[in-house]
């Protein structure tokens, strides 16, 4: 009887590795400060939600931060995830997730710019979307400046087309002055032709249209023509736009911890369906907003 | 006058050379100076107009950076245009990477015709990374039109500000100014007119101060020279300055030689004193040598002398020690004698008790082996009558009294024995909590028994705490200081008082004889070793002199007051607490009333 009793311990301590604590392995695709205040949140919360099964007390469950060094190659980094076989990988930014999704391993992602897009067949990916609702995000603009009507845009149609046509069906209200671009090189005269034409300039996430070189002839359009500037990353309100997407970067690695604990109960994650970030914010540069003689129908704090 | 005198009198007046010499000297100088200055101030002026040229170039570059990413003249305009409004600048050319033309502005039409070579500059620019070129009639500055390098991917445009990227620009144009040269000529020209006037200005000025100083300074000299020159022989005229200066200065040369010649003289001299001194100082070394010798023999008396003293020194301590030695035997024989004395008056009168009790016993022993009942009781009768006789009860009661007082003995014979045992116990440097009061009194015991019975102890012994103290050493102390009391006190009888207290450093203990008291020329030589007032044979003189070191050891004080007839007091002062980096040293205050 004892014998048999010690037979059934041992086989119980020699089962799969996965009877074994969780180990997760956070992905960051470099240093920036959102990436880490979401990591921070990310592991603030994951860690006291994931319980211990089983013999799985002996050990606690652990979880690793590797960042990504610039000029990493992605074969790399999925080298190393392949070697740890973490139960679950978080990737923060878009090389991480490139990273990732090249490996077998389930996967939760955010702040990752039009992450979807990136994912590729048969993914075991789920995660945070960077993108707001285009038609919340204008409805709130709208809410700032009720008597927008026409909406001026520079992009490239390869790249951002499908975002601009999001726009124009959420917003029907808007008139959007579309201005395609094949090279960044137009950008200057595509803003000549655009004077007079509208009330708000959009400045969308396309590598084409915005660049170093390019940023500075938006923020003079603006201040020149007296035109409201809104741009999808709030670093550019310190430059010269006016107005601002947001994103509470803690709050969206609270939304992936939350995502993490499904996965790791066993959910695939290509079965749940992906966040869109809780609220929407947009932000006002008030001393842009003074100069160009803007005036809010709300109090802006 | 002709020019062959005027040579003549410029080559005799030595005035006169050195003022042309000073002149031409001064000319040559600030024609090169000046010569100098101009070629500095020139080079100067060209690297400022380079400097200034360049960073004009630079912030075209990069105020038009927009407009030349995207080619647009239209954008470049307002800005070329407000360079050009410049006075010297007659072209503002830009570039795109490719070095074709993007713009090309110019103020000064007459000079579109000239030959348009700016391919051949850029590649010079490009070959030499000079970016100055100075040509006929004009200077080109040129600059490169950097972009920063665009973004890698989508997370670059949301979560990196674009200022770690700076450090990656990227070549999109090059912008060229040329600038007139006419204006940097003219400004030369200028600032050589300027130089020249201010040179030849200064030269005035310094040649005039030239001749008034050197007229200030010769004017002694030309004295001197009019006055050899009347002292002298032949009229004035005969004379030049040079000539006179020869004469004087041959003059002079005679009088050096025979101020040399007497120099020598005198040295000759001091040589031959040196000499005799010299000797003078050898007789003193050798008497100083002989001297020497004989204070190394004094020496090696001195040391003989020395160890003889240490010898008698150590016999000395030897001898005070016995001496001591002998007077605690002493004492201690006193007691000891008079404790057994209880025994030995006891010891007889034990005896015959006990032979009485045997007789008796004897007696009614006798009493029990008779054999007939009437012979028992005769027996027994003569027992009675013989234990009436000898009184038993008294017998009895007087075992009771001598065993008693042969207990009393044994008794005292134990105290003095532990007594002893604490007087003498070597406590070495070894220190330990002691009681002050309590050594007094056991120590009180073992004071010289010849004087002890003519002297009255009192004391005042006050609650003072226990001291850390070598307490066998502290207790040789109380010894020697009693006995000197009782034995200054002598036959004459006296009293002794033991006073203690303490403060809130130290515990003081003070001892009062009514003696004789220390005569004042003894007074200061009473801690001397071997210095006592006693007969022949009575004290070593080494008694004080160890309570002196032994204290000294404790870091205490030993105040002494005196008054011859009326007697003595010492208080012995010891710190509650040793400072073990202090040095062992006793405070001694001597008082003669």
């Amino acid at each position: 009887m004892r014998q048999r009793l010690f037979l059934i311990l041992l086989f119980s301590f020699l089962l799969p590795g996965q009877a074994w604590s969780f180990e997760v392995l956070v992905l960051q695709s470099g240093e920036a400060p959102p990436y880490a205040r979401a990591a921070q949140a990310f592991s603030d919360l994951l860690l006291p939600a994931l319980p211990n099964q089983g013999v799985k007390s002996i050990a606690n469950n652990s979880l690793c931060t590797y960042t990504i060094a610039k000029g990493e190659k992605r074969a790399a980094v999925a080298r190393l995830i392949d070697e740890q076989l973490p139960d679950l990988v978080v990737a923060i930014g878009k090389k991480a997730l490139q990273a990732a999704v090249s490996s077998k391993r389930p996967v939760v992602y955010l702040l990752v710019p039009q992450a979807q897009a990136l994912l590729p067949a048969g993914h075991q990916a789920t995660g945070v979307l960077l993108e707001n609702s285009l038609g919340r995000e204008f409805a709130e603009i709208r809410r700032l400046l009720p008597h927008l009507k026409r909406v001026g845009v520079v992009y490239d149609p390869e790249r951002c087309e499908s975002l601009v046509s999001q726009a124009v069906a959420a917003q029907s209200e808007l008139t959007f002055i579309r201005r395609p671009i094949t090279s960044g090189k137009e950008v200057v005269g595509q803003l000549e032709g655009l004077k007079g034409e509208i009330d708000l300039l959009w400045m969308v996430p396309d590598l084409t249209a915005v660049s170093p070189q390019t940023e500075q002839s938006y923020y003079r359009f603006s201040l020149q023509e007296q035109i409201p500037l809104f741009s999808f990353s709030e670093i550019h309100l310190a430059h010269g736009a006016t107005l601002a997407t947001t994103f509470d970067w803690q709050e969206m690695g609270k939304q992936a911890a939350i995502l993490a604990l499904d996965v790791l109960s066993g959910t695939a994650p290509q079965d749940i369906p992906p966040l869109q970030p809780e609220k929407v914010r947009i932000r006002v540069n008030v001393k842009i907003a003074e100069k160009i003689n803007l005036q809010f129908a709300v109090p802006v704090k | 006058m002709n020019i062959r005198a005027l040579f003549k009198r410029i080559k005799g007046s030595y005035n006169t050379r050195i003022l042309i010499v000073f002149i031409g000297a001064m000319v040559v100088l600030a024609i090169g100076l000046d010569l100098l200055f101009i070629n500095i101030q020139r080079k100067t002026y060209t690297e400022q107009t380079r400097r200034s040229g360049l960073a004009m170039a630079r912030l075209l570059a990069q105020a038009i950076q927009v407009g030349v990413f995207a080619e647009m003249a239209s954008v470049m305009s307002p800005v070329v245009d407000s360079l050009l409004l410049q006075e010297d600048i007659f072209r503002v050319l830009v570039l795109n990477d490719k070095d074709e033309v993007i713009l090309d502005r110019w103020s000064d039409k007459k000079r579109v015709a000239e030959e348009d070579d700016f391919i051949l500059q850029l590649e010079t620019v490009r070959r030499e990374g000079n970016n100055f070129l100075a040509r006929a009639d004009s200077f080109v500055f040129w600059w490169p039109v950097l972009s920063t390098v665009s973004y890698s991917d989508e997370e670059e445009m949301y979560f990196w500000d674009k200022e770690p990227q700076t450090e990656e620009k990227k070549l999109i144009g090059w912008v060229a100014i040329s600038s007139s040269k006419e204006p940097f000529e003219r400004e030369v020209q200028q600032l050589i007119l300027r130089t020249g006037l201010l040179v030849t200005a200064v030269l005035s000025l310094a040649i005039l101060c030239t001749v008034i100083l050197l007229n200030k300074m010769m004017h002694p000299l030309r004295n001197l020279v009019a006055k050899v020159a009347r002292s002298g022989e032949g009229s004035e005229e005969a004379f030049s300055e040079i000539g006179l200066l020869d004469t004087t200065y041959s003059n002079l040369l005679e009088s050096l030689e025979q101020s040399f010649a007497t120099i020598e003289e005198l040295r000759q001299n001091l040589e031959e004193k040196v000499e005799v001194r010299t000797s003078e100082l050898a007789c003193a070394n050798e008497d100083l040598e002989k001297k020497k010798e004989t204070l190394k023999k004094s020496n090696v008396k001195l040391e003989k002398a020395l160890k003889k003293v240490q010898e008698t020194q150590a016999q000395l301590i030897h001898s005070e020690k016995m001496a001591a030695l002998g007077q605690l035997v002493a004492g201690v024989a006193h007691e000891v004698n008079n404790n057994i004395n209880f025994i030995v008056t006891a010891a007889p009168a034990l005896e015959n008790i006990l032979k009485g009790i045997r007789r008796i016993t004897d007696a009614y022993h006798e009493a029990g082996l008779q054999e007939t009942e009437q012979e028992m009781l005769a027996a027994l009768q003569r027992a009675e009558a013989l234990g009436e006789e000898l009184g038993i009860a008294t017998l009895y009661s007087n075992i009771d009294l001598v065993l008693g007082s042969i207990r009393e003995g044994c008794l005292r014979s134990v105290k003095i024995v532990q007594e002893l045992t604490l007087f003498s116990r070597q406590d070495g440097d070894c220190l330990n909590a002691y009681d002050i009061n309590a050594s007094l009194l056991s120590t009180w015991k073992f004071v010289d028994t010849r004087y002890k019975g003519k002297v009255e102890l009192v004391t005042e012994l006050g609650a003072i705490p226990q001291v850390l103290c070598a307490g066998g050493r502290m207790s040789q102390v109380f010894l020697n200081v009693m006995n000197n009391g009782v034995q200054a006190i002598g036959d004459a009888g006296g009293t002794l008082t033991l006073t203690t207290f303490s403060d809130r450093e130290m515990i003081h203990i003070r001892f009062v004889d009514t003696g004789q008291g220390i005569a004042r020329e003894d007074m200061p030589r009473i801690f001397d070793p071997f210095f006592s007032t006693k007969e022949v044979g009575q004290g070593t003189g080494l008694g004080l002199g160890i309570c002196y070191k032994i204290i000294a050891q404790h870091q205490g004080k030993i105040r002494v007051e005196s008054a011859v007839g009326k007697g003595t007091a010492i208080t012995i002062s010891i710190p509650l607490y040793l400072d073990d980096k202090a040095r062992p040293e006793c405070e001694l205050i001597l008082v003669a009333l």
